[in-house]
């Protein structure tokens, strides 16, 4: 180990291999460009569902929805993973990053595959959308693309676990994996589980639309999809729990008040979290009521218990750090004089209450077996999920990015007051949206339709002008989550550009 | 983790006690929305 390979860094005082450095700037970069694709075009989108605006035609609506989904739910959040994974190993066990080469091959397959996929869908060669169920059919290449990324991510949790092993060997930390390492490769493992999945449905799939295998099982596609495709979002709770510890810890010097039990949370994750997918095929032929009802009502809960234990654990270490510093009148003066113009410190807290009060709550009972048909496809899931993935996961990577600048760009986030309502603006606009999208579809508007009413349809729907203020509300409140997203993006290249130089 | 007794985390229990609360409503409410619209018997 030469010492030219490494900084200390003067706040946090971990060592930074420089090679892990330069893998999380460049995933973390990509990811918010990617971010940025996704905002922009989901904007458009929230502005089309807004009935009385109406942006787009339903050919750009089905292609952006299409980019939106796979800008979103997979390329921004697994980029920033990959960085998380990188920072969680070498930087804070204080470890040289192994083998950077298949880091860089990870990152150069992440890009092309991400790259190539988006390229699809905007020539109007995969209007399949997130899903794409077949038999809808995409160009060969898009199928390709997915792949390409999923097999890079797969190479990012090897070098992930080969760090783990390599920060052992070299006796880089004592004692136990800290609990956040500990999280992310909860992470790196459900991930694995969850990119094998999307191999094995994706690679079938690819020589489908290459004209090489003659017919896919649409059942059996819909069945391994979610394997990939609801568990890719298991992965974003486990990677955002982590990064709740670290912000907690970060912003007011939280310790986990017991971490065993965080960390039995985080076991409970890997061994049951992937069977919740399976809510997705509530509606479907294949399983048996019995079957459908065992997992949604009873196995699917020993996962919601361990989020019921980190909702109370993270919470409950930031009250006693807070207590701690004095703030110990009555219940909640904590509460109050906590450093709510931290924009990492305010976003954890949105993030708690978005993805638990809105998300959490409601991706429970939409995924009970009964209660499910009367949610299965309309607005009410994309509203949850908004909550979860959005209002809890996004929200909580922006509330990192705010220490990652300082510490792995060496740069000070330029316009602190602006970064401070950045989170307010991103996190109350996406839980508004959420709600109004819930509440739309609380009175049976459909998702993913250009056209609810059914206008060109053989029958048609008319709704209430409830359900228009609902959608007046949504598109509003995503105008203003958008323009959160927005100012985040703007400081953090602003920061990268322009930011003061932090010596290390 | 040894607390006086000043640093229980008194405040985050109430909290999640009303997360638990809301979430029961919650549940409630849309067994009896169901049960509205898919009639039994």
């Amino acid at each position: 180990m030469s010492s030219w390979n490494y900084r200390t860094c003067p706040t946090t005082g971990f060592k930074v291999h420089n090679k892990a450095e330069t893998l999380i700037q460049f995933n973390a970069v990509t990811s918010i460009v990617f971010l940025l694709v996704g905002g922009i075009v989901g904007l458009t989108l929230a502005l089309t569902r807004w009935q009385a605006v109406h942006l787009l035609n339903d050919e750009w609506f089905y292609r952006f929805l299409s980019l939106h989904g796979i800008a979103m739910l997979v390329a921004w959040i697994v980029f920033f993973e990959m960085a998380v994974l990188y920072f969680a190993s070498a930087v804070i066990l204080n470890s040289r990053l192994a083998a950077p080469w298949v880091g860089w091959l990870q990152y150069l397959l992440m890009l092309v595959g991400g790259a190539l996929v988006a390229v699809m869908i905007l020539t109007g060669n995969a209007d399949v959308m997130f899903t794409s169920y077949v038999p809808l059919k995409a160009h060969h290449l898009y199928y390709l693309g997915i792949i390409l990324f999923a097999v890079g991510a797969i190479l990012g949790c090897v070098v992930f676990f080969a760090t783990l092993v390599v920060a052992k060997h070299e006796k880089t930390y004592t004692g136990s994996l800290p609990l956040v390492t500990f999280g992310a490769a909860a992470a790196a493992i459900i991930a694995i589980i969850t990119l094998s999945a999307g191999a094995i449905v994706f690679i079938p799939t690819w020589l489908w639309a290459a004209g090489i295998i003659p017919v896919m099982d649409s059942e059996v596609y819909r069945l391994l999809f979610w394997g990939f495709g609801h568990s890719s979002q298991q992965i974003n709770v486990a990677a955002m729990v982590s990064i709740w510890y670290l912000l907690a810890t970060l912003t007011v010097g939280a310790v986990p008040l017991n971490e065993k039990v965080c960390r039995t949370a985080f076991v409970l994750y890997i061994l049951f979290i992937c069977i919740a997918s399976e809510h997705h095929l509530l509606v479907d032929p294949g399983f048996s009521a019995a079957h459908k009802t065992w997992n949604t009502g009873y196995f699917m809960h020993l996962a919601v218990l361990a989020s019921m234990i980190h909702a109370f654990s993270v919470p409950a270490a930031t009250e006693v750090a807070l207590r701690k510093q004095g703030h110990t009148r009555g219940a909640f003066e904590w509460l109050k004089k906590a450093p709510w113009g931290n924009p990492g410190f305010s976003s954890l807290v949105l993030s708690v209450v978005g993805f638990g009060f809105l998300g959490g709550i409601t991706g429970v009972i939409y995924g009970t077996e009964q209660i499910n048909i009367i949610a299965h496809n309309n607005l009410r899931i994309p509203g949850h999920f908004h909550a979860t993935v959005v209002a809890g996961t996004t929200m909580a990577f922006m509330g990192i990015t705010w220490y990652m600048l300082p510490l792995m760009f060496r740069r000070q986030v330029v316009a602190p007051k602006l970064a401070s309502l950045q989170p307010w603006l991103f996190g109350g606009g996406m839980m508004m949206f959420s709600t109004a999208m819930m509440f739309a579809g609380g009175f049976g508007v459909s998702r993913r339709s250009w056209d609810m009413n059914g206008v060109d349809g053989p029958f048609q729907v008319n709704f209430g002008p409830i359900v228009d203020l609902s959608l007046a509300v949504m598109g509003i409140s995503g105008v203003v989550a958008a323009l959160g997203g927005a100012i985040f993006c703007l400081l953090a290249v602003a920061t990268l550009l322009f930011g003061k130089k932090v010596n290390a | 983790m040894d607390l006086k007794p000043e640093e229980h985390p008194k405040g985050s229990f109430i909290l999640i006690m009303i997360f638990f609360i809301t979430f029961s409503l919650f549940y409630l409410l849309n067994w009896k929305y169901l049960s509205e619209i898919w009639l039994v018997g």
